[in-house]
């Protein structure tokens, strides 16, 4: 059964083209728009791994860590956040709170697929 | 979903985020909170216009709004407000995003485009602190260091940090994605730290692991594995040619006693007892707290742990093909090696003759001993041709160095890939192949790889690559001189050709065919002559340089993506396995890895091939020579006549020969000049019996084939 | 899901579903009562379907366990998703499971 990957982005381009490349690579995919929508879509599912944006909307990006990191059902799923050189004090606040992977925008497909194959191989 | 649609959704999602900045921006109303907000959004805007414009290789829009999103984040920071200067700026910013999104998403951003950009980037410039985020910005368009990558066998340690586990990061998953960067040649997981499970804390991470990974991957790829936990882990990576002293240094380093360690690296073989021991002795000599009655530790491991001895000469064995640096080796003259590959040639057609008499002699003790003596003789003849041949990975990093001063010369940021460096071929080759393929990399630079705006702006990476590959391919060596840059302009090319009168008006050739026009004499499509590669020399210089190796070269190409050069060379120019056939009084030998089947041609289906040129074999129709009449022989022709079908680089043809005679191997004897300008044949042998026989040269046979063929159909 | 059956007789014990992170603690627990304090207990890992480096670890600090009581633990069938995590760790020697070179 291929993974699941639960991707959190505000800007829906950025979805699509993740998917896509998540899709052809072989991982299933789920997409959310922001940190409340995506706490939603949890709903009981087995995710293997999260793709988070920090500047959402709503619920931003360690809003969402801080809620799956209590939750005893995804305190575990690797998360890999996609971030801006401009956010190292965001990246400190993420590292507290144990979201460790951290992809920096702008990125390439191939890149973001080597940092998911780092945490869980399609 | 494609990315076409992806990028439309992007353009939407773009012009939306662009009206929210502008908002945001004439909405600032002074008032601190209400403000606040308002630039959040503001930034956020460009935030995710710069995010998705570097997933579509946006980069001019990236690297412009980079500048914007800054200026926006030392004003989210408080250093810094949007004054009227500043926010008359950041609307024209706003604009100049908008439009640069629909020229890049059109294709090439304009230049007036780009200068725009480096204006306003200059005003942006003054409202930040420092300029170095500008500069990083502009650095992604200037070359950087060339980097090459070659195969090794690279050391990889990693002790994992407690809250590994914890925060979703799995020490197997890093070794899986690991497996992808090349081959694990060996892991060991030191368990040590893990306690009995009354003292186990289940979600802490106890674990760590030694693996040799052979790899083309660099160092930065290879450690990246391990990026997620390397704040918290110990990693360590050990590239392929570093000595000893770096594995003794990581010993010394890791927590595990020195020995268990020692063990390890001798079983990973990248350590060999000898080695370990002296190193571990001087150790312990440095040490104040000297092990009285120390064993050297290679001993200790035969003498206590009951490693046998052969264990440990097969670690020793295993860490000199790990390391691979450390051959014993003799130099001998190459004169003294071709005086013995001749005299090996010599004795492979006295043996082939000895057998055939004592075939004849029906001597059933006689024939069992000469072939004894030629299965011996074909022994000694593969490894004396393999005295003579050498990887070519030599020749090949040889280029690193052009690589890297043509591209600082030429302003380009260009990537040298090595793949295949093992491939070995014939000495005598490998020398004679070091000027076309220094051709063909000076070309793939100069004319392949464009310059870098022209890269960023039709989407590619800023670096261009261009790969040398080898390999073998059914008795053949093929090697590829390839690059992502322009590719091959067909329509060009073929005005070029009508131009200069290789191609006639009326003639409307594949695009293959086209591409093949830029090896005839005389052919240049550069638009300025360089000091490089229009030299003077061109493609035909190539060209003649393979086919006097006996081999051919092609070239394939897609506009706009990349070119590749793929030459074919026979293993050795000295002795091919053929097969002998008839044709009227004559002999001759067809490359036996060129023949692909034999067929007989019963009478009516012999007349029919006759008068269509052709046959229909198994539904395929088959273009056939024959050889009787292609070289006017003598002698009648037999009434069956035999076909043997040939292929050479994919494509297929039919020889139409008298009679079929056998597997023969020969030595090739290089024909006189009187011959030079007999395509057809590359080369004569002498036959067991004493008379010649000429080695038909399949490609040329083709080409003179496949002409004929035009002719008839015209 | 995971769930541990042990047999009747104390000799064999199951585990069945996911020997991962998730678990980890819970299996913790559980596997603390079926330490053996002699003779050789049969591991039963052929449903288990998924194993990650805690599972492992686990897997390690059992077998540490039974080994300080003098007793032994053998796996019996493990399931290929335990094999082959086993020998691309380089523990099939260590639990005697026959790993391809």
């Amino acid at each position: 059964m291929a993974k699941s990957i639960l991707i959190i982005d505000d800007s829906a381009s950025m979805r699509q083209v993740v998917a896509m490349t998540l899709n052809n690579a072989g991982y299933d995919t789920v997409e959310a728009c922001d940190g409340e929508d995506a706490l939603g879509k949890l709903d009981g599912r087995k995710f293997h791994l999260m793709i988070c944006d920090v500047n959402m909307p709503r619920l931003d990006g360690l809003g969402f860590v801080r809620a799956v990191k209590d939750n005893p059902q995804y305190k575990f799923t690797p998360i890999v956040m996609l971030t801006t050189e401009a956010g190292d004090d965001k990246k400190a606040q993420g590292q507290a709170v144990g979201a460790r992977a951290w992809v920096v925008k702008p990125f390439q497909p191939p890149q973001l697929l080597a940092a998911v194959a780092k945490l869980a191989l399609p | 979903m494609n990315l076409d649609m992806a990028l439309q959704t992007f353009l939407g999602e773009s012009r939306e985020l662009l009206t929210d900045l502008e908002d945001g921006l004439l909405g600032l109303s002074g008032d601190a909170a209400a403000d606040a907000e308002r630039i959040n959004a503001i930034f956020r805007a460009a935030h995710t216009i710069k995010g998705s414009a570097g997933l579509f290789g946006l980069d001019a829009v990236v690297a412009f709004t980079h500048i914007v999103e800054s200026v926006l984040d030392r004003v989210r920071a408080g250093d810094c407000t949007i004054d009227e200067a500043l926010r008359t700026l950041l609307l024209s910013c706003r604009d100049h995003i908008a439009e640069l999104i629909d020229a890049c998403a059109a294709g090439a951003p304009p230049a007036a485009l780009l200068e725009r950009s480096a204006a306003l980037g200059t005003q942006l410039q003054s409202r930040l602190a420092t300029p170095a985020v500008v500069q990083a910005a502009a650095q992604q368009i200037e070359p950087r260091a060339i980097a090459t990558t070659t195969d090794g066998h690279w050391h990889v340690s990693v002790r994992f940090g407690s809250e590994v586990l914890r925060n979703g990061m799995d020490p197997l998953a890093m070794l899986r994605y690991l497996g992808t960067l090349g081959t694990i040649e060996h892991v060991a997981t030191l368990t040590d730290a893990v306690p009995p499970l009354a003292e186990l804390d289940a979600e802490r991470c106890y674990l760590g692991y030694e693996v040799t990974l052979r790899s083309n991957a660099d160092a930065t790829a290879i450690a990246d594995a391990f990026e997620f936990v390397r704040e918290d882990s110990l990693v360590r990576v050990l590239a392929p040619d570093c000595g000893s002293d770096a594995y003794l240094s990581l010993i010394r380093e890791l927590p595990e006693a020195d020995d268990r360690l020692g063990a390890i690296l001798l079983a990973a073989g990248v350590l060999s007892p000898a080695e370990l021991d002296a190193g571990l002795t001087r150790q312990r000599q440095l040490d104040t707290t000297e092990v009285p009655g120390h064993q050297p530790l290679g001993h200790i491991l035969v003498a206590e742990q009951g490693v046998s001895p052969a264990a440990v000469n097969a670690a020793l064995e295993q860490q000199s093909r790990a390391r691979g640096s450390e051959h014993r080796q003799i130099r001998i003259g190459a004169d003294k090696l071709d005086e013995l590959i001749d005299l090996v040639g010599e004795l492979v057609i006295a043996s082939a003759a000895t057998s055939l008499r004592a075939t004849h002699s029906r001597d059933a003790e006689l024939i069992e001993s000469t072939q004894a003596l030629g299965a011996l003789v074909e022994l000694i003849r593969d490894s004396a041709l393999n005295l003579r041949t050498v990887p070519i990975g030599e020749t090949f990093s040889r280029f690193r160095r052009v690589v890297h001063d043509l591209s600082r010369e030429l302003g380009k940021d260009i990537e040298l890939v090595l793949n295949g460096e093992d491939t070995e071929l014939d000495k005598s080759i490998v020398e004679r192949l070091a000027d076309p393929l220094t051709h063909l990399v000076r070309n793939a630079i100069d004319h392949g790889i464009e310059p870098v705006e022209a890269r960023l702006a039709r989407g590619k990476p800023a670096r261009g690559t261009v790969m040398l590959n080898a390999r073998h391919d059914s008795g053949s060596i093929v090697i590829e001189v390839q690059d992502d840059g322009n590719g091959l302009d067909a329509e060009r090319i073929a005005a070029k050709a009508r131009e200069r009168g290789l191609l006639r008006a009326d003639q409307t050739p594949s695009e293959q065919d086209i591409f093949q026009l830029i090896f005839e004499p005389g052919f240049s499509t550069a638009n300025a002559v360089t000091n490089l590669s229009g030299r003077g020399v061109g493609m035909d210089v190539v060209k003649r340089a393979i086919e006097a190796l006996r081999g051919t070269v092609e070239m394939s190409s897609q506009a706009g993506a990349g070119t590749c050069c793929s030459i074919r060379l026979p293993l050795t120019l000295a002795i091919i396995d053929g097969f002998l056939v008839g044709v009227g009084d004559g002999t001759y030998v067809i490359p036996l890895d060129q023949m692909v089947e034999c067929v007989e041609l019963g009478g009516s289906q012999a007349s029919e091939a006759r008068r269509n040129g052709y046959i229909n074999l198994r539904g395929r129709v088959l273009p056939l020579l024959h050889l009787h009449e292609h070289f006017a022989a003598d002698g009648a022709r037999e009434r069956r006549e035999n076909l043997v079908v040939v292929n050479h680089a994919g494509q297929q043809a039919g020889l139409v020969v008298d009679r079929l005679i056998g597997e023969f191997q020969t030595v090739i004897k290089p024909l006189g000049r009187l011959f030079a300008a007999a395509s057809c044949f590359s080369g004569a042998t002498i036959l067991g019996s004493g008379a010649v026989a000429l080695i038909l040269d399949i490609p040329g046979l083709l080409a003179q084939s496949s002409g004929a063929g035009e002719r008839a159909a015209a | 899901m995971l769930q541990i059956n042990p047999s009747s007789d104390g000799h064999r014990l199951q585990i069945a579903g996911e020997m991962t992170i998730y678990h980890a603690a819970e299996l913790r627990e559980a596997l603390l009562a079926h330490v053996p304090a002699s003779g050789s207990l049969a591991l039963d890992l052929s449903a288990v379907d998924e194993i990650d480096s805690s599972g492992v670890q686990l897997l390690l600090a059992f077998e540490r366990s039974a080994r300080v009581c003098g007793a032994g633990l053998h796996l019996a069938a493990p399931s290929d998703a335990v094999a082959a995590a086993l020998c691309e760790l380089g523990l099939g020697a260590q639990f005697a499971i026959p790993c391809q070179e």
